[in-house]
């Protein structure tokens, strides 16, 4: 194709970056956190988030007044801020900076690069273009791109966005446009984006500016095109389209807008423009303001880090390595969702002679899974990998119920006038029932119902030939052992098993709420993990597998069982699979260990109450418990758990690093043990997901932490649900992406600290080994630190060396009665940063566990 | 006995004062006075209705206090109770509970959660008093209380945008209901002679009367009624406003726009039904608002791809055949129909969150591609017009811009250059004259000469459009519209003699509205250097207090209910004569905009996008 513009714009380049900056969110069922500004994670963290702020206008640091609120309570420790002032500014300039960051006013205020030059339309023709064309403009993406909302749906859609657009303005009596000009050029099959933005920008040295401006006008509605151009599968019910396509309709529109509004009187906008032509992308310079958000920031994080590495250094010094392992009660596997965390602590606190461990929640077996009875697939295993095999349910007895009250008969005229009749006076029982007495139904989304627990699953594979939509049905014995044997050596169990072993995944129930998938298992694609904790226990139980395993160096020992099972981190309810054809010494060792989990469960659900300001912590634990359950099926309530929220730390090794400490379900805790895998040829696999999955999860909490408004949803209640791919304010409003207020309120916006147990200089090479692993911790989005397992030393990275760290001396409380944690915690105020931060508690050794192993 | 009818609204108003004294983190004992009132309230409501239809279930009235009294104008404070009231007080007290204790957990530790309690108590105090009432003025007592808490729950996000200009957008088609209920209460007062009182009005032969030997008049009142029920009630071709609401917490859409609020209209219906119930051309045009609402509301609505304006839709579609049902006089269906919408749509609005996991679920088993769409029997050409039709909401919103506000905006502009100095003194001087003229009368009859009445209405309209588009200062704008009260005041005196009493009732309001006003402005002005209104300032951020006040200034300034200037300003539209037609219309003009110029200076001032950047502010699109 000749290319007809000179080399100053290149469309398909322009395009390329506006995606590469739009926010990369999913549609919300299929919710994956990820790090909010993953397009400037080439670049060191600060110098990204600060260039993203001037570009873009986000806030991506507290405010200077709450770092220094912060450090007058003391939860920024002055001896980290003086270690972090010498180390960034030298000691010689420790005084005049210590002014700068203590006392110095600065102007705080952003001012955004996007946007500048397309605002010349109100200055200059006083016409707010977005009004007229915004509206309507989402009206028709989401009436064309709805799954499922609407009663009548958009006609036809095959084609692409703006072919159907084309087909339906052609053979139509009425037009979107209001004037003759735009519908013309809509029906010009040679139009193209160059050809708009000449008549309505002029000169090509605006048009990149321009698009960006555009675009980012409305960053939730382009963001979601973007991610359905480049995934279409994305959607249940496809809808193809593009970016451009929706770029070409809404120069259109804009066009429309100003021939109607303004007719012959306005010049294309670089004519009148004042500034020249701006590279929206250059760097931008790095303030002295800046830099003292860096240290600000830095501080924050390191007082905390600190507290936890002495504890943990206190914590290690316990551990008698001459201890002989004895074979544990039972071993459970949890995900290493730092909601786990607390159970574990839990589940060891009132069986001391068990053993826990940790791994992603997809337990190494990645696949789709068929619903009996649906119609559609779920991925379940972490967003980039792409399964090849399918997993059948069958043999279910369907009981799904409905619920009549989403009928879309009560949306039309002659049914409505029936139905709301009939259902108005139903609605007002179902008000008064689930305001008094909330219970589980089928408008809310229950985690369990995902698989049928009673149903059967395709596994084993039966033949190569095998094969459903393209993916080959079950696995082979060959790949299940693979599987096993990965996962087993990643997490170091490979000997001294117990008679049984849980394989327990989590999901989440909750009621009225749109963005449940974020609470989901992440290593599932934000589904409960249910079926992979099934599927791998049935590999892990195949004898010809555990022949496989045995030939390979795994000898499971026959008496060993995996039975899988699920825990709804919402309501605190458990559920096991496969459990009712055990021999008899199974059954009874099954439930004893059932009473264990109940009990740590009855705990577990004390620990979570002491934030939910509808629970009185202190009354019997049974009726916490019962709260708990209530909250998940309450429609009233928009907190019915308060998900990932103050994630920082991901700790891999071994349980002994962390048994005993209380680290307030701020860990993602992944068992990895150096001493079955000295050369870190397994730890490479269990660091990669970390950076991608925990680092992304943090930093999507950070950043809609620190600017819940641009970079999060805002608050969740005043959010309308649109065509089912996501969630805008109201009916005019843009396609907010990022995480609700509730969901944040509670998380300090520090970055991950990721602490392995390995040498050093293994730890290093094995994050060296892959460039988009090493990424993350080169450009410091993530902290790492080494724990030397012989020297039981520090050491932290920096400018791609590990360092020795000293730990300031921590004054370290330990505790008997793990309740008087709870009942006494404190309760925030508001959730500004300065009242939020003190929900969070220090780090405790909890004492009458020391002992057990 | 009938005092008892005062528990309506006592309960609402000592909650709402109550819950105005606690903190913004003391959620439970805020929430605990509105679930606390509202309990008690609904169980009255409940009680009273059992033991009235033992009774016998007749209609009482209570007379509870005259407020303002002369010759021929009894502005009383009346309450009445019959069937209408009962069936409407029972759902109101129901939905207004269950409201208040789902938003207690709800609305946890949002930062307007006080501010919140305090609308809804307010709206409460609101929504009682229109249906307890015994009289139009108690009635438009609580419409208007009504109508300005809408205002301020669909603005709840303040520091957006879209909430704002949307709420400025809803207030003006409120404003074209105001204007029609005042005229219809207006014409009313001058057809009948008297004050009406709802427990009069079921079968005296004085409203057969009036309306029969009058009834050009009679069809006139009718027709303002019913604008005023359609807008209330989102009918066509006012329907718009109502999606556009929905940008409050979903439990404040749900029980305004899913059920209360936008019920009003057809209570309003029912209310008047004797009055129009003889006249043919109401119930038809009822029946063809009703009819074309139902059928275009469900085209429009079937079309919605997102939940809440899908169920705005739908409520408007069943609406409009209740109104069907009040004007062929089935009443009782009406009620049952107005009932079960209600706690429909606010179940449905407080669950559309529920719809996305519902859905998708309900997608992933019963999706089928080929499934036969609506209307797919029709012709291409007619279906695609017609679905196009239904996105565009049938021009609605864009009309009611392009052709009903903008040119009285280009007119406003049209006159800016009234604002230079010579213009001004001219209205100074023209001021002066007319106190004088009023004061010592130097010309015997001169008030006979309608013109000089006339001249001063239509300063005072100009005066006010020229406030409503200043886009400089809002200090001038401010001036203006004070500027603007004096004249329009001047322009009905030079009709009448008025006691002085009645004057200073009227100016001891907008003085009193005024001076506070310009204090806050200026020292906002002094503070930010910069007052214009030409964009949104989001200043409530750094100064609440002063955002507050003004607010309470502006609402003073526009005759809200509880200000003196309300009743000075009734009294004086009271008195107004039937053949001064002119002056009704640029008096309902100026009334219209009035408002939507005093608030839209409190909007550009104090909400909106905090232009100080330096903390979280949303998109301006979000």
């Amino acid at each position: 194709m000749e290319n007809k513009h000179h080399d100053g714009f290149n469309l398909d380049h322009t395009l390329h970056e506006i995606k590469h900056y739009l926010p990369s969110q999913m549609t919300l069922k299929d919710f994956i956190h990820h790090n909010t500004l993953h397009a400037f994670q080439h670049q060191k963290f600060y110098d990204g988030i600060f260039r993203a702020s001037k570009i873009f206008g986000y806030k991506v640091t507290l405010q200077l007044q709450d770092y220094r609120e912060l450090f007058k309570l003391k939860r920024i420790k002055e001896g980290v801020i003086d270690r972090i002032i010498e180390e960034r500014k030298g000691s010689a300039n420790l005084v005049e900076w210590t002014k700068n960051v203590l006392l110095k006013e600065y102007d705080e205020n952003i001012k955004p690069r996007v946007g500048l030059f397309r605002s010349d339309w109100k200055r200059v023709y006083k016409i707010d273009l977005d009004t007229f064309v915004h509206p309507l403009l989402y009206r028709i993406l989401g009436a064309y791109l709805d799954q499922g909302i609407s009663v009548w749906n958009f006609p036809t859609g095959k084609d692409g966005f703006l072919d159907t657009m084309r087909a339906m303005e052609k053979e139509s009596s009425v037009s979107f446009f209001r004037t003759k000009t735009a519908q013309q050029l809509l029906q010009d099959t040679s139009l193209t984006v160059e050809k708009l933005l000449t008549k309505i920008v002029g000169n090509d040295s605006y048009f990149e500016q321009y698009l960006f401006d555009m675009c980012f006008s409305h960053r939730g509605w382009s963001g979601m095109v973007a991610v359905l151009d480049d995934n279409p599968n994305g959607l249940l019910i496809k809808k193809p389209i593009s970016l451009k396509d929706v770029i070409i309709f809404e120069l259109l529109m804009e066009l429309d807008m100003l021939n109607l509004e303004l007719g012959n009187t306005w010049q294309s906008l670089a004519l009148t423009a004042i500034d020249k032509p701006v590279d929206i992308l250059a760097e931008t310079d790095i303030t002295e303001l800046d830099e003292v958000f860096k240290i600000w920031q830095d501080a924050f994080e390191w007082s905390y880090y600190d507290d936890v590495i002495s504890g943990i250094s206190k914590n290690i010094s316990r551990i008698n390595p001459n201890a002989k392992p004895t074979k544990p009660i039972f071993k459970a596997i949890f995900c290493i969702d730092e909601r786990e965390c607390s159970i574990r602590r839990h589940i060891e606190y009132v069986q001391p002679n068990c053993e826990t461990l940790g791994a992603p929640g997809f337990f190494g077996v990645e696949f789709y899974f068929k619903q009996f009875g649906a119609k559609f697939i779920d991925k379940l295993c972490p967003a980039p990998v792409t399964p090849k095999y399918l997993i059948k349910e069958y043999d279910v007895i369907p009981h799904r119920h409905a619920d009549i009250i989403f009928s879309p008969s009560t949306h039309t005229l002659a049914k409505g006038f029936v139905s709301t009749l009939g259902l108005g006076f139903l609605s007002l029982g179902k008000l008064f029932q689930t305001t008094f007495s909330p219970k589980m139904s089928a408008s809310i989304s229950d985690a369990f119902s995902h698989m049928d627990k009673h149903g059967k699953l395709t596994v084993e594979n039966k033949s190569i030939d095998d094969r459903e939509d393209g993916l080959q049905v079950g696995f082979t014995i060959e790949e299940m052992t693979t599987r096993v044997e990965t996962f087993l050596r990643g997490i170091g169990l490979i000997k001294n098993y117990s008679d049984i072993v849980y394989v327990v995944s989590h999901g989440s129930s909750s009621a009225n709420n749109p963005h449940h998938g974020a609470h989901d298992c992440g290593a599932c694609s934000g589904r409960p993990g249910c079926v992979n904790a099934r599927v791998f226990a049935i590999m892990a139980n195949h004898p010809k597998v555990r022949a496989a395993l045995k030939a390979n160096g795994i000898d499971i020992p026959s008496s060993t069982i995996f039975i899988a099972a699920m825990h709804d981190t919402a309501s605190d309810l458990i559920g096991f699979y496969d459990d009712e054809k055990l021999s008899e010494s199974h059954q009874k060792l099954h439930n004893d260990s059932k009473q264990n989990f109940e009990d740590a469960l009855d705990l577990n659900a004390k620990e979570r109450s002491r934030r939910f300001a509808s629970i009185d912590t202190n009354q019997d634990i049974k009726k916490i418990r019962k709260a708990i359950e209530d909250r998940s099926v309450s429609l009233f309530e928009p907190r019915p758990e308060l998900g990932h929220g103050t994630n920082t730390l991901a700790i891999i090794g071994r349980r002994d690093v962390t048994r005993g400490l209380y680290l307030d379900r701020r860990g993602f805790l992944n068992s990895y043990d150096y001493t079955t895998d000295l050369e870190g040829e397994y730890l490479a696999k269990v660091m990669a997901p970390i950076g991608v999955v925990c680092g992304g999860i943090n930093l999507e909490y950070y950043f809609s932490r620190v600017d819940n408004l641009k970079l999060g949803c805002g608050t969740k209640l005043p959010h309308n649900v649109v065509g089912l791919v996501g969630v805008t304010n109201s009916s005019d409003g843009d396609l907010r992406a990022g995480l609700p207020w509730q969901m944040i309120e509670p998380h300090d916006p520090v970055r991950l600290l990721v602490i392995v147990e390995h040498f050093p200089e293994v730890v290093l090479k094995v994050i060296k080994s892959n460039d988009a692993m090493y990424e993350w911790y080169k450009n410091e989005w993530v902290h790492i630190v080494a724990l030397h397992p012989e020297t039981k030393d520090f050491f932290y990275l920096r400018h791609e060396h590990f360092i020795h760290y000293h730990a300031e001396a921590m004054d370290f409380k330990a505790v008997e009665n793990v309740h008087h944690i709870f009942e006494e915690a404190p309760e925030m105020m508001t959730n500004h940063i300065t009242h939020a931060t003190f929900e969070n508690l220090p780090i405790y050794q909890i004492e009458n566990n020391i002992e057990c192993k | 006995m009938q005092i008892i009818l005062i528990t309506f609204f006592i309960l609402p108003l000592l909650g709402f004062l109550l819950s105005l004294v606690f903190k913004n983190h003391q959620e439970k004992l805020i929430a605990g006075v509105a679930i606390g009132a509202s309990g008690i309230h609904m169980l009255f409501t409940i009680g009273l209705f059992a033991y009235w239809l033992l009774q016998g279930h007749h209609p009482f009235e209570y007379h509870l206090l005259t407020i303002y009294k002369s010759e021929d104008f009894n502005f009383g404070f009346d309450l009445f109770y019959d069937k209408l009231t009962a069936v409407y007080s029972i759902v109101a007290s129901i939905l207004i509970f269950i409201v208040a204790i789902f938003s207690k957990t709800y609305m946890h530790r949002e930062s307007g959660f006080k501010r919140f309690y305090n609308h809804f108590l307010l709206f409460y105090i609101g929504i009682n008093l229109l249906i307890i009432a015994g009289n139009f003025e108690t009635f438009f007592l609580g419409w208007e209380i009504v109508g300005i808490t809408s205002f301020l729950l669909i603005s709840f996000y303040r520091d957006r945008y879209l909430p704002v200009r949307n709420s400025m957008k809803v207030l003006s088609f409120y404003r074209l209901g105001d204007v029609a209920l005042v005229g219809a209460i207006w014409f009313c007062h001058h057809l009948f002679n008297t004050n009406i009182l709802f427990h009069d009005l079921g079968d005296t032969p004085l409203l057969y009367d009036a309306t029969h030997h009058h009834p050009i008049q009679g069809i006139l009142i009718s027709l303002l009624f019913i604008q005023a029920a359609a807008v209330k009630s989102a009918q066509l071709p006012f329907s718009s406003w109502l999606p556009r609401a929905m940008e409050g917490p979903t439990v404040s859409s749900a029980i305004f726009y899913g059920s209360l609020s936008v019920h009003v209209g057809v209570f309003l219906l029912m209310r008047t039904y004797p009055i129009w119930a003889n006249i043919a051309i109401a119930k038809i045009v009822i029946i063809a608002i009703g009819a074309l609402t139902a059928i275009i509301g469900s085209f429009i609505g079937s079309v919605q791809p997102t939940a809440k304006t899908q169920i705005a839709y739908s409520s408007i579609t069943q609406i409009g055949l209740i109104f069907i049902e009040v004007a062929l006089g089935w009443h009782l269906l009406a009620l049952t129909h107005f009932a079960a919408n209600a706690f429909l749509r606010t179940y449905q609005l407080l669950v559309s969150p529920s719809i996305m996991s519902y859905l998708i679920h309900e997608q992933f088993f019963k999706y089928d591609a080929n499934k036969k769409q609506l209307f797919s029997f029709l012709p291409k050409k007619m279906y695609n017009t017609l679905y196009m039709l239904s996105i565009k909401e049938f021009n609605l919103d864009f009309s009611w811009h392009q052709y009903i506000w903008l040119p009285f905006k280009k007119l406003g502009r049209s006159i800016h250059f009234l604002r230079s100095k010579v213009a001004e003194i001219t209205f100074i001087i023209l001021m002066l004259l007319g106190l004088i003229f009023y004061v010592i009368h130097p010309i015997e009859g001169f008030h006979k000469y309608a013109f000089v009445s006339w001249i001063y209405a239509s300063i005072a309209f100009m005066l006010i459009l020229i406030a409503w588009t200043e886009r400089v200062s809002a200090i001038r704008a401010w001036i203006y519209i004070a500027t603007s009260q004096v004249f329009f005041m001047l322009s009905i005196v030079q009709q009448h003699t008025f006691e002085n009493s009645q004057i200073l009732l009227y100016l001891s309001g907008t003085l009193g509205a005024f001076i506070g006003g310009l204090w806050c402005l200026q020292k906002v002005k002094t503070q930010e250097n910069n007052v214009s209104l030409n964009e949104f300032h989001g200043h409530i951020y750094e100064h609440p207090k002063y955002g507050l006040f003004f607010l309470i200034c502006a609402l003073t300034m526009i005759g809200f209910p509880i200000s003196p200037t309300f009743i000075g300003l009734d009294i004086m539209f009271s008195d107004i004569e039937l053949h001064h037609r002119f002056l009704l219309i640029i008096s309902s003009l100026t009334f219209v905009v009035l408002e939507l110029a005093v608030l839209r200076i409190y909007a550009r001032i104090f909400l909106g996008q905090h232009t100080k950047t330096y903390h979280e502010v949303a998109f301006r699109s979000s």
